[in-house]
């Protein structure tokens, strides 16, 4: 047993033998804050989606807390890219985030009071209280993504993964975004898939580049190597960028 | 209408209509705003035409036809599922495969039963002036499972017609929740033939709900306003198809469609006039 919450070694991966990933090794460890970056189309959500379980690899092995993804998926909190929901749907903020906690079974419609104030303080704490009686309808794209955001914290999960949370978002409320994650980051460990090199690099202590084959740079690393030299820094996460 | 309280009092075909009708809306308002909320009513109607399958084959071998059209619609369901919770590309074309082959094999055994062509009317276009004491019982078992079944497992049903990747994710038992929710449609389906008929089912499952989506929001209480929608669009079918001598199930699915729109054209004219303000 080891103590690192995702092992991932040699991993490949193809849709319809498309490969979309090749040879990946990445360990992730307790507290780390990582961020993805990388092309549209190199394969940061496909990873997503076999660090779930959702997709079985072609090769290669990853672990979850030591098991195999599908076995572990709900002790991870995820916000999805997309969200698929149906925006129109006939439910609220509150219920949205009181969903976090379902269980599989049970055996009452309702949720308890207990529940009803946890997923309060987690509005709170969003800061989007005040749209708790919304429909999510009514949400603009970065309160929806506040409202993802709580609904995967509610089950207090060990893992945050978030899939571009701040894609649709402006820059006051991105940095609001990254502010929550750091707060978080003092119990849990984070994903975080990013186009925005600048936030990333104040804010995550591991930027991974994904492109079909994976490049780490472990920013104290780069630090190491170019000391005092800011823009050479960037330069390398910008060069896996592209 | 002294006369009309008399006969829906003392003939026991009208009040097993009247039992019908309460029964069947329960389950439509219960399962009719779930369907609509997942977009699956292509879904529904496959397993509603598939029933005429089961029940031709019942006729064939002399067992009463709503057992069949339960054991059909019950394995449309489950193939169904079966197809989607795949992941399958084909899923459209199973689920029309299923829609017009189960109607076809009914046709087929229906023909090879002497005697027994004109009845298909009936459960074509429903007939609810036929339902029976037996299946009056039948009625209220089933209806009092799906409510027991939807109150229970009410968020579970919720989170996968919300949000389905969730949970698959969360492992909230999405696959049998779905076979649920099918399982429940076939339920459904069975009860409605002999009231509307399984080609006017789908009408009468989807629009009470999309009319209450309009004007409240949330789950619950669309569920409300939609068995109390169902419960109106019946019974009045039901009192002006028999005063008219209109087919009833027919009936009802006119008033229920007008409705929907009389009550679309409100909704809009309510809210520009509230926005003028
Ligand atoms: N369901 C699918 N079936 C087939 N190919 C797919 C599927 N999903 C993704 N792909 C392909 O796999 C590659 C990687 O996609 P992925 O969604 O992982 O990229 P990404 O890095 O998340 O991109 P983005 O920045 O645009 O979100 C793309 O070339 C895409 O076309
Ligand atoms: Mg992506």
């Amino acid at each position: 047993m080891n103590n690192n919450p995702i092992e991932i070694r040699e991993l490949s991966f193809s849709y319809e033998s498309i490969p979309v990933l090749e040879e990946i090794n990445l360990v992730i460890r307790k507290q780390d804050f990582m961020a993805i970056i990388g092309p549209n189309g190199g394969g940061k959500t496909t990873l997503i989606k076999l660090i779930l379980g959702e997709l079985e690899p072609d090769k290669g092995t990853i672990t979850v807390f030591g098991e195999k993804p599908s076995k572990v998926s709900h002790r991870i909190g995820y916000v999805p890219q997309f969200s698929t929901f149906n925006k129109q749907y006939p439910i609220r903020v509150m219920e949205v985030v009181l969903s976090g906690m379902l269980k599989k079974f049970s055996l009452t419609p309702f949720y308890s009071h207990e529940e009803k104030l946890q997923a309060l303080e987690m509005l709170e704490s969003m800061k989007i209280q005040h749209l708790k009686d919304n429909q999510v309808s009514k949400l603009s794209g970065g309160q929806m993504q506040r409202m993802l955001i709580a609904r995967a914290m509610m089950s207090n999960p060990e893992i945050l993964i978030l899939d571009e949370p701040t894609a649709s978002v402006d820059i006051v409320m991105e940095q609001d975004i990254f502010e929550i994650l750091h707060q978080l980051n003092q119990t849990k460990t984070i994903i975080v898939i990013s186009h925005d090199v600048a936030f990333v690099s104040s804010y995550a202590n591991k930027v991974v580049c994904l492109n079909r084959n994976l490049d780490i740079h472990d920013l104290k690393d780069v630090e190491v190597k170019y000391p005092n030299d800011k823009s050479k820094q960037t330069q390398i996460i910008h060069n896996c960028h592209l | 209408m002294n006369g009309l309280l008399y006969d829906f009092t003392h003939y026991q075909f009208l009040i097993n209509a009247v039992l019908a009708s309460i029964f069947a809306s329960i389950i439509l308002g219960l399962l009719g705003p779930l369907i609509v909320v997942k977009r699956i009513s292509s879904i529904c109607g496959g397993i509603a035409h598939s029933a005429l399958g089961g029940i031709g084959i019942a006729v064939f071998l002399g067992i009463a036809p709503l057992w069949g059209a339960l054991g059909a619609s019950i394995a449309a369901a489950l193939v169904i599922s079966y197809t989607k919770l795949k992941g399958s590309q084909h899923e459209d074309i199973i689920i029309s495969v299923i829609w017009s082959l189960g109607m076809a094999i009914g046709l087929i055994f229906i023909a090879m039963t002497p005697g027994y062509n004109r009845n298909i009317m009936t459960y074509l276009f429903g007939n609810i002036l036929l339902v029976t004491n037996s299946e009056i019982v039948v009625s209220v078992v089933l209806s009092l499972i799906v409510f027991a079944a939807v109150f229970t497992f009410y968020r579970q049903l919720i989170a996968i017609t919300f949000d389905e990747e969730f949970t698959v994710v969360r492992r909230l038992g999405r696959n049998v929740y779905f076979v649920l929710l099918l399982l429940m449609v076939s339920i459904a389906v069975v009860m409605l033939i002999k009231i509307t008929g399984m080609i006017l089912v789908i009408a009468l499952m989807t629009l009470p709900s999309a009319t209450a989506m309009l004007f409240v929001d949330k789950m619950s209480k669309v569920m409300f306003w939609s068995v109390v929608q169902s419960l109106i669009y019946c019974l009045t079918g039901l009192v002006v198809g028999y005063l008219l001598n209109l087919p009833i199930g027919a009936t009802i699915i006119v008033i229920c469609s007008l409705s929907y729109f009389v009550l679309l054209l409100l909704k809009k004219n309510l809210c520009c006039s509230g926005n003028k303000q």
